[in-house]
């Protein structure tokens, strides 16, 4: 069979193909084999319109050799099939002709030229991108006056709202409203950033509360950096003060030096422990938060608080004078306190790996029970006189309990 | 007292963004009139008195504007053109006041796609030839100064634009009365001080005349300090000042730094100035009718720059080069709606053009309602003109070509149009293939700037729907 007759044969049966469709398709496998079920080939209409016409004869040829073969192969099945009256008159459906491997080829020249002219041209540098502030927030050392001011941390509000307790910080009026001294932020910000450090280098528990709209990934990513917890929604009057009812459900674990937590030992005392109290809360909106900030300070709790010119700064024990309307200057805010926590975290735990434990574990948790405590805790409630157990001072005698982030 | 040294947070401070935008200006006050303007809080202003602000586009979507607090962002970014102006940053509130900016913002957008440049205002030499008069651009060194070198001429001190004194002219009686009393009257002793100054000038000038006719005079003489004149001289150098108006003013002008007043001369009406016209005194007669030479003689100084920031194009001879047909005689015209025609109003007819509201072209007959007894040709008016066109889609429009353009000391731009040219219209619409019917019946006095394109599109019948431009 020539190139030549092939393609009469598909033109020929391009225009009876509307006959009896669905009737033959059962027999089509049968005929014409893999070339029938096989997907159509794709013609490449770029090669078309660049190459010249005689290497797409060549390739239609051997391919119709190949197919010229297999269809000698499978002579003895199709003399039989050819029997039957609806198959004689049926070619495949197939794209006509102009099989082509172009794809292949284009990718190859794209390639050359990408590597001939990739290094022409000028360098794109990267563009400004709004909430990288989020996504890698600067460190307690890369605060400086021009990050305050660009995060627009000195714009306070209308001089008819001040609240003049924030005499202190204010560095003057302009256009209406005060101006807080970006000098005096980046110093109460660096002392906070040493606080949440601190705290965190001794194991406490962190939580961060932003309840302003659009504060939520600034504050969940400032937790996460300090291993701390979050709220970005309402706070729940009488969590701190009647913490045993509120969070009842919450879980609670105990962890060792390394923070790996200890699953066997303590499932009685966890049971009946009473609700976790944070060790430093940090406020990112404390206007709207004095109840939560009232309870810190029934309880003895430090609490960090970005101050504007509105607000009171006796309400927490570390304040940092600066806008709280503005989201990038709570991101800024939010981000620095939370590297900081970050870095204590992580000397936390290489003082751990050296054997030292920079933090005491809560009174009343002691060593975790093995089975003989609780055979001789067993004997001692029937009456038997108990058994001299040596509980060895553990080294894992360390606790550091976590709150989940659902929480609060 | 030594400069105050600034602490680093307040010189960066001083250098931001926000520190920038200037306090608003004092919004324009309304016409003095008791007809009953068309007064609106609403409505755009003659010029903009507040800074437009944008952000780009990534921050917009997060409502960051650099402001106080994000800005919502129902308001901001549904707009397209998110553009606005900062009332105040923040208020009792606790929001920040703003608006849209778009108005003016886009006014300027498109006067700079018009490409107009600013002139100084037209004189009042003559009555009605001044309106063909070129004007001259605000950026000519000659004029575009406001200080002067020591020891210029009067006329290079007349050329500014900027006085610290009040236009005088242009003051109402009380503002006169209340300038009088509350800055001139302070400086008295200043004033004594500088007349002192003008004395022993004048005195000097006295003796070099005498000393023409005899050779005697040394040369400490020649020029005495303002110290060295007597009360004597003085006195009598006053009493001659009170006699010689014309040289009294000319120290009042100097020591105020008033601008240059329009001269009598140059009234409007030369028939009015015939009849009032009477000689004050023999003194003044010749020296009064010198004529500054500053252009903003007649208007008034401007408030500001007299460009208003609007171009920086010193002239209009540019050419408009189509990319197709080449260089063009005339630049594309630009599509006028008219707001205001005969029908409506008090009368006159205005146009609106690229924001900008101007009066009709006068030269051209197909805009003129009275039409001379002698030349009644019938040349036929613009449509949409002579009464409102209710059918119309989008309004009655007429293609005109901007001319020249001026800021008054009101800050409104003063905007003259002349009717598009033919085959500017039609290149701009691209009816260069369209073969219009024969004209009407021109005879004569048909403006050779023609009449403009509706009129073709009138015979056009269905392209007539206001919606081709």
């Amino acid at each position: 069979m020539s190139t030549q007759s092939f393609k009469n044969v598909d033109a020929k049966n391009g225009r009876h193909a509307s006959s009896p469709t669905t009737m033959i398709l059962r027999n089509v496998a049968i005929r014409h084999g893999r070339s029938a079920l096989a997907a159509p080939l794709r013609r490449s209409f770029l090669r078309s319109l660049t190459t010249t016409t005689d290497t797409l004869t060549r390739e239609t040829d051997a391919l119709q050799h190949s197919v010229h073969n297999h269809l000698k192969e499978t002579h003895s099945i199709e003399a039989n099939i050819n029997q039957l009256n609806i198959t004689q008159t049926f070619v495949p459906p197939s794209d006509a002709g102009e099989p082509s491997d172009s794809i292949k080829s284009d990718y190859a020249s794209q390639q050359r030229l990408n590597k001939r002219t990739g290094k022409l041209g000028s360098a794109v540098e990267k563009g400004y991108v709004p909430d990288a502030l989020v996504r890698n927030p600067p460190k307690p050392a890369d605060v400086t006056l021009e990050l305050l001011m660009a995060s627009q941390s000195h714009l306070g509000h209308s001089t008819s709202l001040w609240n003049p307790a924030n005499q202190r910080y204010i560095f003057g009026i302009r256009q209406g409203i005060h101006i807080i001294s970006l000098e005096e932020t980046a110093a109460h910000l660096r002392r906070a950033a040493k606080v949440v450090e601190g705290v965190a280098y001794h194991g406490g528990l962190i939580l961060f509360v932003g309840t302003r709209a659009g504060q939520g990934p600034a504050i969940v990513k400032a937790a996460r950096l300090t291993k701390g917890c979050h709220l970005f929604e309402r706070w729940i009057p009488g969590s701190i003060t009647n913490g045993d009812q509120i969070l009842a459900k919450c879980d609670i674990k105990v962890v060792d030096k390394d923070d790996v937590e200890i699953t066997a030992g303590f499932e009685d005392k966890i049971a009946d422990w009473k609700a976790l109290k944070p060790d430093l809360v940090v406020c990112l909106n404390p206007l709207e938060n004095y109840i939560m900030l009232h309870e810190c300070g029934l309880n003895n709790i430090p609490t960090i608080g970005v101050i504007d010119t509105d607000a009171d700064p006796t309400w927490v024990t570390y304040p940092i004078p600066a806008n709280d309307d503005s989201l990038r200057c709570i991101q800024v805010i939010a981000g620095v306190l939370g590297r900081a926590g970050q870095e204590g975290q992580r000397r936390r735990l290489e003082a751990a790996k050296t054997g030292e434990v920079t933090w005491l574990p809560p009174p009343g948790l002691g060593s975790p029970e093995t089975s003989e405590d609780k055979k001789a805790a067993a004997n001692k409630v029937k009456g038997v006189s108990p058994i001299a157990g040596e509980i060895a001072p553990g080294q894992s005698s360390g606790q550091h309990m976590d709150d989940l982030d659902d929480e609060l | 007292m030594a400069s105050r040294s600034i602490s680093p947070g307040g010189a960066l401070l001083r250098a931001s963004r926000v520190f920038s935008i200037p306090p608003p200006l004092q919004p324009p006050a309304s016409d003095m009139s008791s007809t009953g303007g068309f007064n609106s809080d609403t409505s755009t202003l003659p010029h903009p008195i507040h800074m437009s602000i944008t952000t780009p586009q990534s921050s917009l979507a997060k409502g960051d504007w650099g402001l106080k607090r994000a800005l919502p962002l129902r308001s901001t970014t549904k707009s397209s053109t998110p553009v606005i102006r900062i009332k105040k940053m923040d208020t009792f509130e606790h929001i920040t006041e703003f608006g849209s900016a778009a108005d003016h913002t886009l006014s300027l957008q498109k006067w700079l796609e018009m490409g107009i440049p600013l002139t100084t205002p037209q004189m009042r030499e003559s009555t009605q030839s001044h309106l063909d008069t070129p004007g001259k651009s605000v950026f000519e060194d000659a004029i575009d100064t406001t200080a002067t070198a020591e020891g210029t001429g009067l006329t290079e001190i007349d050329a500014r634009w900027k006085f610290n004194g009040p236009w005088l002219a242009g003051q109402t009686q009380g503002e006169f009365n209340a300038y009088v009393q509350k800055e001139v009257r302070k400086r008295k002793l200043d004033f004594h001080k500088f007349l002192r100054g003008a004395c022993s000038v004048a005195l000097a000038k006295e003796r070099r005349e005498q000393r023409a006719s005899s050779e005697g005079v040394d040369e400490v003489e020649l020029n005495p300090p303002a110290e060295d004149v007597t009360d004597e001289q003085f006195k009598d150098y006053v009493k001659s000042l009170r006699q010689d108006w014309t040289e009294l003013y000319r120290h009042i002008r100097t020591f105020l730094d008033l601008p240059p007043a329009s001269s009598a001369k140059s009234a409007a009406d030369p028939i009015s100035e015939l009849l009032l016209f009477k000689p004050l005194s023999p003194y003044s007669q010749e020296q009064d009718t010198s004529v500054s030479s500053s252009p903003y003689r007649d208007s008034g100084p401007p408030k500001t720059h007299p460009s208003a920031g609007l171009s920086y194009s010193r002239t209009n001879s540019t050419l408009f080069n189509h990319p197709v047909f080449g260089p063009q005689s005339s630049k594309s015209p630009i599509d006028a709606r008219i707001i205001s025609p005969k029908g409506a109003a008090n009368g006159s007819t205005y146009l609106g053009v690229g924001g900008f509201v101007t009066s009709t072209p006068y030269k051209d007959e197909s805009y003129r309602f009275k039409r001379g007894g002698r030349t009644s040709t019938p040349v036929p008016m613009v449509p949409g003109l002579v009464n409102i066109e209710p059918d119309k889609v989008g309004g009655s429009k007429v293609y005109v070509q901007p001319k020249s353009a001026t800021v008054n000391p009101k800050g409104m731009v003063i905007l003259a149009v002349d009717s598009a040219e033919m085959g500017a219209v039609d290149v701009k619409e691209g009816n260069t293939d369209y073969v219009p019917p024969p004209p009407p019946t021109i005879t004569r006095g048909v403006s050779p700037s023609g009449f403009s394109r509706t009129l073709q599109r009138d015979g056009a019948g269905a392209r007539d729907f206001g919606l081709s431009n």
